[in-house]
């Protein structure tokens, strides 16, 4: 009785380091607290947002991004007189591309699928209920980037497809985020970073989204001009018309 | 007099331009060059492009963007830097690439030194002067290899891994080196067909979820070679 005693404040310290949030979950948390807060974020069933695209060479582009639960996800892309649409059902992916030679809709290669991320089609992102939903967060330290400090989390999502996100240890915004695609047959390393950040509806979004493959110097900036919330959109809208 | 002035410019616009619904979503919008029963050809400003009438869910007329920025052009007087920045930004508030470029040239070919014209066409100040992306680039020490510009290490070790992974095939499978070979010469053939046909920098490597793979430069010609031949055509 006497050993087990001695043991109490030994256990005692085990017990709280166990029931403690893990850095990674404090993180997370901090994460969601700052966007607007997990309630509200969950309450967000549908996204409609309007952006501006440009790119080297003077390209321009008119964006309408479509994201709906469970993974539904659209974007038409209005570039020199053309529109196509990128989508998925959440099983199937499709699209019609103008622009790439193609007028009819036609299912996308599973290459392109996994290229697009399955993370894009989470409206809420795949931090929210991370280990329901089969990823795995692990902490790899802290970065110092151009806009500050921030904490480098490793998420491997559901699929085994792995991002990196950035989460600025000030804001607790995610103000980059790195994913490696493979894009004409080998790995490129993708990096998004995320500024201008504003309120809607009570969460916080970035409306500049600036993508560049990791050491060129080419960017695609997309800059984000408006935000609906739960608009009602129909089903019809994300599956491939037969 | 506004009113008189408008009136003149709506005249002066074609009353033929269309909008070209396909299934799914997509849409061409410009000028219809051609219409037979079997498919439609539009004018999109950047070239023209045909769908087949099976691909079409309809067809609605009235007066396009593209339209409306050669009326404006034709109307702009010789030398009105302001004017040509009007219209630039017009163009580009509809994505109409092309012809914001072609815009925002003439204000550069009036105002030499124009910030926001020469921004908007992708050059950028080297050493106090106008340059090309592209040159900048170069300065910076980046090449360009199949169409992306990237450090000369990144396309040295591109090359390594490709021959890498040649030279792993040729030993697993010694046989088969002459169908490999003849095979990689065919891809070669087809590559460079591909490659006469794609302009560099037309290919994008989007990270915003789904989205395009392809989105040509207002400078470059569309290509000729359409990845769908099934279904519509280039020209």
């Amino acid at each position: 009785m006497r050993q087990f005693l001695k043991l109490l404040p030994l256990l005692g310290v085990l017990f709280a380091a166990c029931s403690a949030p893990s850095p990674v979950d404090e993180i997370v948390a901090s994460n969601l607290a700052a966007r607007g807060g997990k309630e509200r974020i969950q309450a967000v069933h549908s996204i409609r947002q309007t952006a501006a695209a440009t790119a080297s060479g003077g390209r321009v582009a008119r964006l309408v991004r479509e994201i709906k639960r469970p993974g539904l996800f659209r974007l038409e892309f209005t570039s020199q007189g053309t529109k196509s649409v990128f989508a998925h059902d959440g099983e199937t992916g499709w699209q019609v591309a103008p622009l790439q030679g193609q007028f009819e809709p036609q299912v996308t290669t599973p290459e392109n699928d996994a290229a697009a991320g399955a993370d894009q089609r989470d409206v809420e992102g795949p931090l929210v209920d991370w280990r329901e939903k089969g990823h795995v967060v692990e902490l790899l330290g802290r970065e110092t980037l151009p806009g500050g400090e921030a904490f480098k989390l490793q998420v491997t999502l559901e699929d085994g497809a792995i991002r990196f996100d950035y989460v600025d240890v000030e804001s607790h915004l995610i103000v980059r985020s790195d994913v490696t695609r493979i894009m004409e047959g080998r790995p490129v390393l993708l990096e998004a970073t995320f500024s201008d950040f504003r309120e809607e509806g009570g969460l916080v979004f970035p409306y500049l989204i600036e993508t560049h493959v990791m050491d060129r110097p080419e960017v695609i900036r997309i800059v984000v001009e408006h935000i609906e919330l739960n608009p009602d959109l129909d089903d019809a809208r994300f599956r491939l018309p037969r | 007099m506004k009113l008189g002035i408008v009136i003149i410019a709506l005249a002066a616009i074609p009353v033929s331009a269309d909008d070209v619904y396909l299934r799914g979503g997509g849409q061409i919008t410009g000028e219809i060059i051609a219409r037979t029963e079997d498919s439609v050809t539009v004018d999109i400003g950047g070239g023209s492009m045909t769908a087949k009438m099976s691909s079409v869910v309809r067809i609605d007329e009235g007066i396009s963007p593209l339209q409306e920025y050669r009326a404006r052009a034709e109307a702009i007087p010789a030398g009105d830097a302001e004017a040509w920045r009007e219209l630039a930004k017009w163009a580009t508030g509809r994505a109409l690439s092309s012809q914001a470029s072609k815009a925002y040239s003439q204000v550069v070919t009036i105002l030499s030194d124009d910030q926001e014209a020469n921004r908007a066409l992708g050059r950028v100040q080297l050493d106090g002067k106008w340059v090309t992306e592209e040159e900048s680039f170069l300065s910076r020490g980046f090449v360009e290899f199949e169409g992306h510009w990237m450090t000369p290490g990144e396309r040295q070790a591109i090359l390594a891994d490709r021959r890498a992974r040649k030279n792993a095939d040729r030993q697993a499978n010694e046989a088969k080196i002459q169908a490999i070979e003849a095979e990689q010469k065919a891809e070669r053939e087809r590559e460079a067909v591909e490659h006469e046909q794609t302009r560099p920098n037309n290919s994008v490597h989007w990270g915003w979820g789904a989205g395009p793979r392809y989105w040509p430069v207002p400078s470059e010609p569309l290509p000729t070679n359409p990845a769908d031949t099934e279904t519509g055509v280039w020209q």
